[in-house]
């Protein structure tokens, strides 16, 4: 589609503020990335280039505990969400039934409800059924709260089908189970590649539910931080953030250029 | 063979409906009930030890939220609370209004791109977005501390104030404001706005005229969820603003952790959920006042 | 290839489904539909679309759930079966392949759903795919075929399940006019081979005619006419039907003695067939009247307007009485006719048709 180059310019203000909201949003992100190679011992005054407080973070063994908890909780989490998620999305198929509308709501209900309140409904019934706060109830506030993300690319991709594969496959013979085994599932792995990676990111960055959900033994990654965090800014924080940044971000470009490519020799063969 | 009815467009149309039931089982009892929890917990009264409940019916806790009684036993409105409750109310309002004013035509302009330069802005807006929100907040101490580089380019210090948590909320929030607006502004037939140019409309009158009509089903998705996690927020509040200007999300944290008052704790969460219902229903009858 | 499960009819009998729009208005799709398709047919439903025909289509496949009725199959009762159950198999519009599966994959599948020799699979899907003649492209995915391949390959897939009906949901509306017309041949040659009934649905008149042995016309639910393309188009049973298919001029009037009077027209000579009446409606289609002598005169008509299509001539003309008459003639007057000029209408009194 050839773009028209009076419809931007002609419309007032919309440039200025699109590129003035590009640098409000990484202005920041890229000043963290430079101090992190501070090598002054004062977090925000530059004194040349330095490596050297990227190698104290690996001596830092509770920063090293809590990113293993935090691993410990996003993979499985990341697994059963996009499994859950994915029964969901099959299970429920087309279905627009009260009930069933009503059900979908309460999965997705995390997706717009303050976080504050979720979490201290889960840290309330977990006291009030006398679930102690361990490993396994911590995976579990995890797994509802990634759940609604992870059903996204999922949903999204099967509204991309044209319905009638799913109803050839019956006329074909096909019993429901053979045609989520045989049609949607592999129709789908794309779609649950997104939807773990999703929840896992979700799982990884979660502060709230795991503050008030989690016991002494799970200080996660991001608990841990928010205690150094609460101290202020410091030259090891500095780095701890821009690998904050660094990590998920070369996760999301390699997934962009990867679906990128994918597309373009998609419309390659289409030719 | 047995004959049983078939159903019209059966749910399971992509497989069994089964496969759905763990969803349901999750949804009903780790969204709902907590819900339940948390409305049933703001009528109880306090445990005994600060922490928990005792299970006996009781309004102290929205009594507590609301009023206070002095040394003498007279019963007066209880500012503190109303105080943080309001100015929670204000943040998110203007964090919202900021994000619509600088959502809008962030969108808009991402939308008129080219399809590969769409795809290149959408992904710049997105990253922020994956990054722990700990590490985006913490780039907001670095740039707003004493001593920050804003500081030493002459700006006055703004960490621990109202004014850095507002601009740490507003960062946090830009993108959910931006994405579902480019989501509608994407989809807009581009000939339209040829069309309202070629009749002689203004640049200003096109924009406000046709093309933020047509993309408001996007702004009011957008002002949805760019106000309610405002509303409730936590980490900027207390990162950046200190607790000088404590906000509704720390107030609850802090009954159900220093304060221990847990029905206290619960009474606000369930305003909040009252809050939130009452901006889904608003964002959402206005949907349904356009669509007919 | 022959057909091993034995011939079967399809009896349709007093079908009704409706379902709420929108708005809660209340929709008949099928209104008490019944329809006799001997085993072996080719039967075109035709009608608008809305009309009630896929509805009945998919009604026959399983996909809808029908309110009243039923529906036989070689005197088996098929309606409350499931989809999978059902010895039919559709033709989607969209083809509907499997995007992950090659072409000889996606015809496979529907007989491992019936736990068939290994064997027996592989033979049968080389036999569909030499019927269709895409033998050579048996491993390439939908994705890498042009639109008229994927239409043979979903044909293959149906067809690979011997099914006793075969049903086609608008299969070509989605070809480019040439390719439409050649698959209508490959559809004839395909149907001939196979024996297989065949129920196809279109919105297309002239496909209509150019593919089915009988043709059912529906309109707002309801069945308006069943019966073959010849019958259909020189004898419609309704106003409705004669509009759909083809052009043609109604006359309403007097009939008596053979004389039809109205409409400023007046017809003599009528064929037998032709019944007396105060208040009839005789239907004409454009090439039985004529502007040349020979046959029987109507009266006299001004020519409104004049349309040259190449091997025939487009006439609309008005007659006395102000109706308007469509007429099909032959092109070498077209010197001779002017606009506001009067001339006389002659009319082919064997193929008028009288509607109720």
């Amino acid at each position: 589609m050839r773009q028209k180059s009076w419809s931007v310019s002609h419309l007032p203000v919309i440039k200025p503020l699109g590129i003035a909201s590009l640098v409000f949003l990484y202005l920041p992100l890229f000043t963290v990335l430079i101090f992190s190679f501070n090598k002054s011992e004062d977090a925000t005054t530059w004194g040349g280039f330095s490596t050297r407080w990227y190698s104290t973070i690996l001596e830092n063994t509770d920063l090293i505990r809590s990113a293993k908890v935090s691993l410990s909780i996003a993979i499985p989490c990341a697994l059963i969400a996009a499994l859950i998620a994915t029964g969901l999305a099959v299970g429920m198929g087309r279905a627009t039934g009260k009930v069933q509308n009503f059900l979908r709501a309460l999965v997705n209900a995390p997706l717009v409800l303050p976080e504050i309140v979720t979490s201290v409904g889960t840290l309330a019934l977990f006291s009030l059924v006398g679930v102690p706060l361990r490993y396994s109830s911590l995976l579990f506030a995890h797994v509802v709260m990634c759940v609604p993300f992870a059903f996204l690319p999922i949903r999204s991709r099967l509204r991309d089908f044209d319905e009638n594969i799913f109803e050839a496959a019956r006329d074909l013979g096909a019993s429901s189970t053979r045609v989520m085994m045989k049609i949607t599932v592999p129709l789908l792995v794309p779609a649950l590649l997104s939807s773990g990676l999703l929840s896992f990111i979700i799982s990884m960055d979660d502060f709230l539910t795991s503050l008030f959900v989690s016991g002494p033994e799970t200080t996660t990654l991001p608990i841990y931080i928010f205690g150094l965090l609460k101290l202020g800014a410091s030259p090891e924080v500095n780095v701890i953030a821009a690998l904050l940044l660094i990590i998920p971000t070369l996760g999301l470009l390699v997934g962009i250029t990867w679906t990128a490519t994918r597309r373009r020799s998609n419309e390659a063969r289409n030719k | 063979m047995k004959l049983r009815p078939i159903t019209q467009r059966e749910p399971g149309i992509y497989g069994p409906g089964s496969v759905a039931l763990p969803a349901y089982v999750t949804g009903i009892l780790l969204v709902g009930l907590p819900l339940i929890v948390v409305i049933v917990f703001s009528f109880l009264q306090r445990g005994e030890f600060g922490s928990g409940v005792i299970h006996k019916f009781t309004l102290d806790a929205y009594r507590t939220v609301f009023f206070e009684t002095d040394l003498m036993g007279n019963q007066s409105l209880n500012f503190s609370f109303l105080k943080i409750i309001f100015r929670s109310i204000m943040l998110a309002f203007t964090v919202t209004v900021i994000c619509l004013i600088v959502g809008i035509p962030t969108a808009i302009w991402i939308a008129l791109q080219k399809k590969s330069t769409q795809r290149i802005l959408i992904a710049l807006v997105t990253i922020p977005f994956w990054v722990n929100v700990l590490a985006r907040t913490y780039a907001w101490m670095l740039l707003l501390a004493d001593g920050g580089l804003f500081n030493q380019i002459g700006a006055p210090v703004l960490l621990y104030t109202s004014w850095a948590t507002f601009i740490g909320l507003t960062y946090a929030f830009l993108p959910f404001m931006v994405l579902p607006i480019y989501a509608s502004a994407e989809k807009l037939d581009k000939s339209i706005l040829e069309a309202a140019f070629d009749l002689g409309a203004s640049g200003w009158r096109v924009l406000i005229r046709i093309v933020i009509p047509m993309i408001r089903f996007g702004i009011f998705a957008g002002i949805a969820i760019v106000f309610i996690p405002a509303l409730g927020a936590y980490v900027q509040p207390s990162l950046l603003g200190g607790n000088k200007s404590m906000l509704i999300g720390s107030l609850i944290n802090d009954q159900f952790g220093e304060s221990r008052n847990w029905p206290v704790g619960s009474a606000l969460a369930v305003l909040l959920l009252l809050m939130t219902a009452l901006i889904l229903l608003a964002t959402r009858r206005r949907k349904l006042e356009f669509a007919s | 290839m022959e057909q091993e499960q034995g011939w079967a009819d399809l009896q349709i009998n007093a079908l009704s489904k409706s379902f709420r729009d929108p708005k809660g208005a209340q929709v008949h799709a099928l209104d008490g539909v019944s329809l006799s398709i001997p085993a072996g047919e080719f039967i075109v439903l035709l009608g608008p679309s809305g009309c009630g025909k896929t509805t009945l289509l998919r009604s026959i496949a399983g996909f809808e759930k029908i309110d009243s009725g039923h529906i036989n199959l070689g005197g088996n009762r098929i309606d409350l079966l499931p989809p999978h159950k059902r010895p039919v198999n559709t033709v989607f519009q969209s083809y509907a392949l499997f995007p992950h599966m090659s072409v000889a994959q996606n015809i496979a599948f529907g007989l491992e759903n019936e736990k068939i020799d290994k064997n027996e699979v592989k033979a049968r899907v080389g036999q569909v795919l030499e019927l269709v003649k895409l033998t050579e492209l048996a491993d390439r995915k939908p994705s890498q075929m042009s639109g008229g391949q994927q239409q043979r390959a979903a044909l293959a897939r149906a067809l690979a399940k011997k099914p006793k009906v075969l049903l086609l949901d608008e299969p070509l509306a989605a070809l480019d006019l040439k390719l439409r017309k050649s698959m209508q041949f490959e559809l004839k040659r395909i149907h001939r081979a196979t024996g297989t009934t065949f129920v196809f649905v279109t919105h297309d008149q002239n496909e209509a005619m150019a593919l089915g042995d009988r043709i059912a016309v529906f309109n707002q639910g309801k069945l308006q006419q069943v019966g073959t393309p010849f019958e259909i188009y020189t004898a419609p049973a309704s106003e409705f039907v004669a509009n759909f298919i083809g052009e043609s001029t109604l006359l309403q009037g007097k009939i008596s003695g053979q004389i039809f009077e109205g409409d400023g027209l007046r017809i003599t000579n009528l064929n037998q067939d032709i019944n007396a009446n105060a208040s009839a409606k005789l239907i004409v289609r454009p090439e039985a009247f004529t502007l040349m002598q020979g046959q029987t005169s109507c009266g006299k008509v001004e020519i409104k307007e004049v349309i040259f299509a190449g091997d025939s001539l487009e006439a609309l003309l008005v007659t006395q009485s102000g109706h308007e008459v469509k007429v099909k003639t032959g092109a070498s007057l077209l010197s001779q006719l002017n606009v506001g000029q009067s001339v006389e209408l002659f009319v082919d009194v064997n193929q008028i048709g009288q509607i109720a």
